[in-house]
């Protein structure tokens, strides 16, 4: 049942529930004709026994002679009447057709009230009778007809519904054919058309008719859902020819300087200049490949690690740590520390994002400027801002600036130094301590880059 | 042999111009497409070693905008992008060799010696009367002594020999002999003929290098 495709599926409950229904359908047509017919039948039996019974008592005196005349009065054949004596059980009076076949249910007269009109069907006989009181004796009258009334319309009846079932069954289970195709029609031409979508195309689209049905609009949630596959898929094929850009250019230094030392016998200080080359190479690799996986670990790997800290004790340790990167380009660092808060963090974590943000600011400022991380605290935020009056970035680059080995400048030049990652990391950092990054440039101004944290303690500083 | 690097990897740039000068090629270099394309046009190269993500102007435009302006320096890319659909587009507009990094510095010296070989040769050892200059082993022979050059006199004696027969003016000798980097001196090139005829025709009786006052020099076996 379940390889079944749900055309077929739905073909099947189709003719399963057509079946039932046409069944119960002929069964109760069958049993109301039934119930009806009978009910023809002994009405007019009644009415042939009260006449039988008005005839006896209009001739009261001639009980065993008379002769029963209403087959031919009612024109309805057979009938079969007699006359019983209730006390001795004697047929006093008989039609001449009356089966033999059909005894005297003498326990039945018993039980029997005066004047009640009783039925009684068996197999072969429709039979009612009655009991009278005539002359202080009583008496019954017994009127029956075969069963053949009955049985033939029954049959009669039951020969149709074979017939007849069966060619509206054909008819249903083909109609129901019809329209289950015709409703997946339009899923059918949506397979054959998705199948030729491959990562290759993915800008194909599925056409969409506007009007707003069903299958309109599962065309446009799929075009929606290729939409971000392909921008994502796009993203992914980026970040690998990033990647491997970001990874082979140092490759081709290392082999390069390798090759180019090893044509000919070269003095010991050229080897040494060409290993030190090729030693930062090496730890540029490293380094992304460090960033890389930092970058691909679960989030959940660093929330153990949560602990409090002092916003001022961070902030001041990094820009201890990047006070000689910053002298080398005689930038000095500012800070206005105004307000303090103990945030809930992994130290070591919110220091890197620090310092990652700082460096930029420091290598994307000229010569002799300065830097300034100022801190404000309101009673639903807590920011911390860094700003500096260098360069800026472009209005265009600035939303990719967060993006893995997103450089500003298209060439992936590394005279900037670091990685491309620094930025990638400090978003995946923040977010990981719920925390929001904004950043506001204007190119030949500056940058300012501001985080928001939501949860933090305040504490007065004492000094 | 003069050759111009358009790289922006300034250490891409230093092991290339470092070892290709080992081989006595002359080696300019530009760190951007745009100062790449104007070198490009202004001086006469005789290969072009082109990155494709450049800063300004990338490798494709510069390759699409040196054949637009009629110039057909051989030119060879070099870039991390390596699937074929990069080589065939690399191809298609105007490079003549496409060299995926990380390269092998000795494959992209054969691949440089492909395109400056003459066409319908496939010979590293140029020709004049006796005198043999094996390109590969960067040494000369004549007749059966073999002759130790530097590096700028095998450079000299490999643009005279590759256009014997020919007056080369002393302004050529020069351009496709120096980079922008060294000042030349006014007799630069006469101090280089006079070494290289020291070690090639004084030891010999039929002397192969002419000067021809006023024009230039010529090597010549008639």
């Amino acid at each position: 049942m379940n390889n079944f495709s749900i055309k077929q599926k739905l073909l099947l409950y189709n003719i399963i529930i057509q079946c039932v229904i046409l069944i119960l359908f002929s069964f109760s047509i069958y049993k109301i004709l039934e119930i009806s017919t009978l009910d023809k039948i002994e009405s007019t039996l009644k009415v042939i026994v009260l006449d039988v019974v008005d005839d006896i008592f209009k001739h009261d005196k001639e009980l065993s002679s008379r002769v029963f005349d209403e087959e031919k009065e009612y024109k309805f054949e057979p009938l079969y009447i007699r006359l019983i004596d209730n006390h001795t059980y004697d047929v006093i009076n008989i039609t001449s057709n009356f089966p033999s076949n059909l005894p005297l249910n003498t326990v039945k007269f018993k039980d029997l009230k005066e004047d009640v009109i009783d039925f009684q069907n068996s197999k072969a006989f429709i039979l009612s009778r009655i009991k009278i009181k005539i002359h202080g004796a009583f008496y019954i009258v017994e009127v029956a007809t075969n069963s053949d009334h009955l049985s033939t319309t029954m049959n009669n009846l039951f020969y149709i519904l074979l017939f007849i079932v069966p060619i509206i069954l054909i008819f249903a289970i083909s109609g129901g054919y019809f329209l289950i195709t015709k409703s997946f029609l339009p899923i059918e031409i949506m397979v054959k058309k998705l199948k030729n979508i491959t990562a290759m195309n993915l800008s194909k689209r599925l056409e969409t008719h506007g009007n707003n049905d069903e299958i309109d609009r599962l065309s446009h949630e799929i075009n929606s859902l290729l939409t971000r596959l392909e921008i994502a898929f796009d993203k992914i094929s980026q970040f690998s020819s990033d990647a491997s850009h970001e990874l082979k250019t140092p490759l081709t230094i290392i082999r390069g300087e390798i090759e180019v030392s090893l044509r000919k016998e070269r003095s010991s200080s050229e080897y040494v200049h060409t290993l030190n080359s090729c030693l930062d190479e090496v730890l540029l690799i490293q380094q992304t490949i460090d960033d890389l996986l930092f970058l691909a670990k679960n989030e959940t790997d660093f929330t153990d690690a949560f602990d409090t800290c002092y916003s001022d004790e961070i902030i001041l340790d990094s820009i201890k740590e990047l006070k000689s990167f910053a002298a080398l380009k005689q930038i000095s660092l500012k800070h206005q520390l105004q307000d303090n808060v103990i945030l809930n963090a992994h130290t070591a974590l919110l220091k890197i994002a620090l310092k990652n943000i700082l460096k930029n600011a420091i290598s994307f400022s000229h010569e002799n400027q300065e830097v300034l991380i100022s801190t404000s605290c309101k009673p639903e935020h807590f920011c911390i801002q860094i700003t500096d009056f260098g360069i800026g970035i472009a209005k265009k680059d600035q939303a990719k600036i967060f993006e893995k080995f997103y450089r500003t400048d298209k060439s992936r030049n590394k005279e900037s130094g670091g990685t491309g990652l620094g930025m990638a990391i400090v978003e995946k950092i923040i977010h990981l301590h719920n925390a929001k990054i904004e950043l506001t440039s204007e190119e030949n101004k500056g940058t300012c880059v501001t985080l928001t944290f939501k949860t933090f303690q305040e504490y007065k500083n004492e000094h | 042999m003069k050759i111009l690097i358009i790289e922006d990897d300034e250490k891409i740039v230093n092991f290339l111009k470092k070892g290709l000068e080992e081989e006595s090629y002359v080696i300019d270099y530009a760190l951007n497409g745009d100062d790449g394309y104007y070198l490009a046009c202004v001086n006469t190269y005789d290969l072009i070693l082109l990155d494709i993500m450049l800063p300004i102007k990338d490798g494709i435009e510069v390759c699409q905008a040196l054949r637009k302006n009629q110039i057909f320096t051989p030119i060879i890319m070099l870039t991390a992008k390596d699937t074929t659909e990069d080589k065939i587009k690399g191809l298609d507009i105007g490079a003549n060799d496409y060299l995926a990094k990380p390269f092998s510095f000795a494959e992209l010296l054969a691949r440089i010696r492909v395109q400056l070989r003459p066409l319908n040769s496939f010979s590293t050892v140029l020709h004049i009367d006796d005198l043999q200059l094996d390109l590969l082993k960067k040494s000369a022979q004549r007749g059966s002594d073999t002759i130790i050059l530097t590096a700028k006199e095998f450079a000299l004696l490999e643009v005279l020999i590759k256009h014997k027969n020919q007056v080369i003016s002393e302004s050529l000798i020069i351009e496709s002999l120096s980079n922008m980097e060294e000042e030349s001196l006014s007799n630069w090139v006469n101090v280089y003929i006079y070494r290289l005829r020291n070690k090639i025709d004084k030891p010999y009786n039929k002397k192969l290098i002419h000067t021809l006052r006023g024009l230039g020099y010529k090597i010549s076996d008639e």
